[in-house]
Order: structure tokens, then sequence, then C-alpha cells
């Protein structure tokens, strides 16, 4: 049985910003973090460039085990969490051991679904080990190789360079009508599936994966409507599993002195006015920080914009904000489909709520900003 | 007041504008998803990825903050008079 003053369950940005964010304020209480993962912190959003071998495996690492000590940070890596039990203060570990906690952060994000069977070959995507099987498999597949790509969002847009930069015969499924539905317009999605089509890559929409298909290794995938879809590999993208904690903008869960941060909460959002899941870095370190503030005496409401920043062979996305079409929403487009810099603004109750960009660089801190001041250019007012 | 030299690794940056809304006064993306370095003494332009720039302790703390928020680690952050790096710490 051991007493700490500050658990942290989580050592990725979340977890690790947490911790250090109670150091800056409590130089006296024990703060620990667990994880199941045997590594420091390293960055998710760095994995693309390694997997492409764009940068060595060193450089996605953003701390090393030194850096906690220097701070008196103790870092408890392949641990693994069997049971919390609040009422007693206490997390117990697969070991058996008993930690008492005076205070509780659980950071532990997502982990990404997994179909079942899900035969070697087929890739999910989300951690360090994840991106070092990547590369494994794509040194040793030949040049022509087919690739599938399951899934229309976020993680199987990353692996479209990974197969196409190999030289694979790629193809994409997902059972919505267009890439990314839950969250862009049909036209912004067209936008990207053509800079997907143009890079080489064949999308079947509407059709999503009924099983991945191969004993020893992965042979095909079964799409809903029967179609086979040959793969030699497969990048995987449907989804994350996550036991999300519902928090209140102190990211207190209601249980005592347990909070919750990163993309393991539903978190109520005081720019838009309601509880949302966001998984995303900028998001999950805010969310650190404002937990290991909140942890550490000072009570400060969690009240960021979030924004979503990737680009895809050239074209640049962004979604600022809350993208939900709720009650009394209206939108206003900006650009053009042609040039592929091309916007959708919400609005709601007079103030910008959420963005999406494509493109559109020069207007995406202005915007990002009216949506932290709720201020609306005149532009962007509906017409009255 | 300190003086610190503040570098974007441009060739790092991905433009994920962590920066930009942790201290919006001193980073701003450019044309090119870039981040640059803002003195608020002067005008926008030119965009420098490189500057030294006096700061209150506050706005220290503010920029390492930014430069800790980077998720690729491509702000550097020195004492522009002792020449120490102060993030990332070696």
């Amino acid at each position: 049985m051991r007493n700490i003053d500050y658990l942290i369950i989580g050592s990725g940005i979340a977890g690790t910003t947490a911790a250090e964010t109670i150091r800056t304020i409590d130089q006296e209480g024990s703060v620990v973090i667990v994880s199941d993962e045997p590594y420091p912190l390293y960055s998710r959003v760095l994995l693309p460039k390694y997997v492409l071998g764009d940068i060595p495996r060193e450089r996605v690492f953003l701390r090393t085990l030194a850096q906690y000590d220097k701070k008196d940070i103790e870092l408890m890596p392949g641990v693994v969490v069997a049971a919390i039990r609040p009422g007693a203060h206490e997390v117990e570990l697969d070991s058996g051991d008993i930690l008492k906690y005076g205070k509780l952060l659980t950071a532990t994000g997502g982990r990404p679904r997994k179909p079942d069977p899900c035969p070697p070959g087929a890739h999910l995507f989300r951690t360090i080990d994840d991106a070092d099987a990547i590369r494994g498999d794509l040194a040793q597949l030949p040049v022509g190789s087919d690739a599938a790509i399951v899934g229309g969002s976020f993680i199987a847009l990353e692996f479209a360079p990974f197969f196409i930069r190999a030289g694979m015969k790629t193809r994409m499924i997902f059972d919505s009508k267009w890439m990314f539905e839950w969250l862009l317009d049909e036209k912004s999605a067209r936008i990207i599936e053509e800079v997907l089509m143009a890079n080489g890559v064949e999308i079947i929409r509407g059709d999503g994966y009924a099983a991945l298909v191969g004993g020893s290794r992965l042979v095909s995938v079964r799409t809903v409507s029967g179609r086979t879809i040959p793969a030699d590999i497969a990048g995987i993208g449907v989804g994350i599993q996550h036991d999300a904690r519902t928090v209140n903008e102190f990211l207190e869960t209601g249980a005592p002195d347990v909070w919750a941060a990163g993309d393991a909460t539903y978190f109520f959002d005081l720019t838009v006015g309601r509880s949302r899941h966001l998984g995303n870095w900028t998001n999950a370190m805010e969310q650190g920080r404002c937990a290991g503030q909140n942890m550490a005496g000072r009570r400060t409401a969690f009240h960021a914009v979030s924004s979503y920043s990737t680009s895809i062979f050239g074209l640049h996305i962004a979604v600022i904000g809350d993208m939900a079409h709720e009650p009394g929403t209206t939108e206003k487009i900006i650009g053009d489909e042609k040039s592929r810099d091309f916007g959708r603004i919400l609005i709601r109750d007079g103030k910008v709520v959420g963005a999406s960009l494509l493109g559109l660089l020069k207007e995406r801190a202005e915007i990002t900003q009216m949506i932290r001041s709720g201020d609306v250019a005149e532009a962007f007012r509906p017409p009255s | 007041m300190a003086k610190l030299r503040i570098k974007v690794e441009t060739d790092l940056c991905i433009g994920a504008a962590s920066c930009v809304t942790v201290a919006p006064i001193f980073f701003a993306l450019n044309e090119e998803n870039k981040a640059f370095v803002k003195d608020p003494g002067l005008q926008e332009k030119p965009f420098v990825h490189e500057r030294v720039i006096e700061v209150t302790p506050e706005q220290k703390e503010e920029i390492l903050l930014a430069a800790q928020s980077c998720p690729t680690l491509a702000i550097l952050i020195h004492d522009d008079e002792t020449g120490e790096q102060l993030f990332p710490a070696p």
C-alpha cells in the first residue's frame, strides 16, 4: 500500500501536462503517473512522419526519463490499473498492489476499435508500437501490393500516404455516404476525396467492412455488400472505444477527488454550452493543464476552442469549434470548391460556433478568434 | 524583463497551431501553415521564424507554455543574454 498525493492514470499529453502543471504549483506533494505503455510521453501527432520515415524514432518522444526525475514526477510505465475505488481513494493495480491517493486524474485516452477477427497484416494506428508494426510490414511488402483502408475519417486518412508512397494499389472503403460524414458537409468531403483519388486512392463509399479475411495473414476485406477487396495489408480506422467520464467545466467527475482529462472525457464546453467528446491533441493538453490546476487547488474552468488540423497530399484541413447542427444553427460558405479553398462557418445565437476550412489558411486565425471571443464579424451575421 | 530568442523550426512545424492557441500574441500561422514569431511591439510583417524579444516574467511563462504545447517540439527558446537553452530542456 502506497500513499500518493496526486495520482495520474495515463502518460499521454493530458496526463503528463497535468503532472507538470501540478508540479509548478505544488513543489512538495508526491506526483505519480501510471501508464500501461512502457514509454515516456511521445507525440501521437508525429507518428505519421515516423511511419513515412521522415523523422527518426527518437524524435517522436517528447520527454526523456531524466526530465521526469528533474521535476520530481514519478513515472510508473508498463503498469495496468485493475480497479478504481473512489470511496476508499484507492487504485488497485494488476499486480495486486494498492495505491492510495489524495487526488486522482484519469487520462486514459482510448483504444482503437479492433475488428474480430483481425489477422496479421491488418493494422490499427494509435500507438508507437502500431507505428513500428506498420513500418515493418511496409518494408517487407513489394511495390504493387494491394492495400485496403477501412474507415472514412481521420485515421483512415493517415494511412493513404503510407500505402501510396509504398507504391501500393490502394482502396478505401467505408459505410458512410462520404468521408467524415459525421463531421463535414458533402462538398468539403468531396474535395478531400478528389485529392485522394488524384493521388491514386480508389474510394468505395457506402459499403463498410463485414470481415477481414485471412488465417495466418490477411488476404482480403469482405464488404457488407459482399465485395471482396484484395488486401496484402490493411489500415483500420473505425473509431475509438474509450471509457469516457462525464466531467463538469472544472473537469471534476463527481466522484470525490477524481478528475478526468483528454480523449476520455465528455466535457462541458463553455464556448458552445453543451457536453461533448473530442479526441484531439491540443484539447487533451489544455484539459491536462486545467485539471492539474484544479487538482492543485486553483479552481479554473476549462474554456478552450478546440481544433483539428491535418493535411493530406498538400490539402490543409482544419475543423474548429463545434460542428454539431444543433437547432438554430445557420451556416455561411466561404471560398469555392474548384480552388479547394472552401469553408463552412456555423453560426448559432448570433455567434460563430464552428468552422470547417479546407485551405483558407489566412482566415483560420480570424475565425478561431471569433469563436473564442463570441464576437460575430459583420460578414457572418445571418441576414435579418 | 528577460530577452528570449524564440525560434520555430519550420521543417518540424505541421501547423497544429497549439502555440497560437496558448500564446496568440507571440505566434501565428503564415500562408504556408507554418508558425512564425510575432513581436507585440512591432507590426506583423515581416514573417520571421526566429526573433529576440524582451518579455515580462508572465510573457516568458506563456511563451514557454506555448513551446511545451507543440506536438512536434518545433519551438526552441533560448535566454538571449546567457545563451542557455530553456526549451526543450537539454
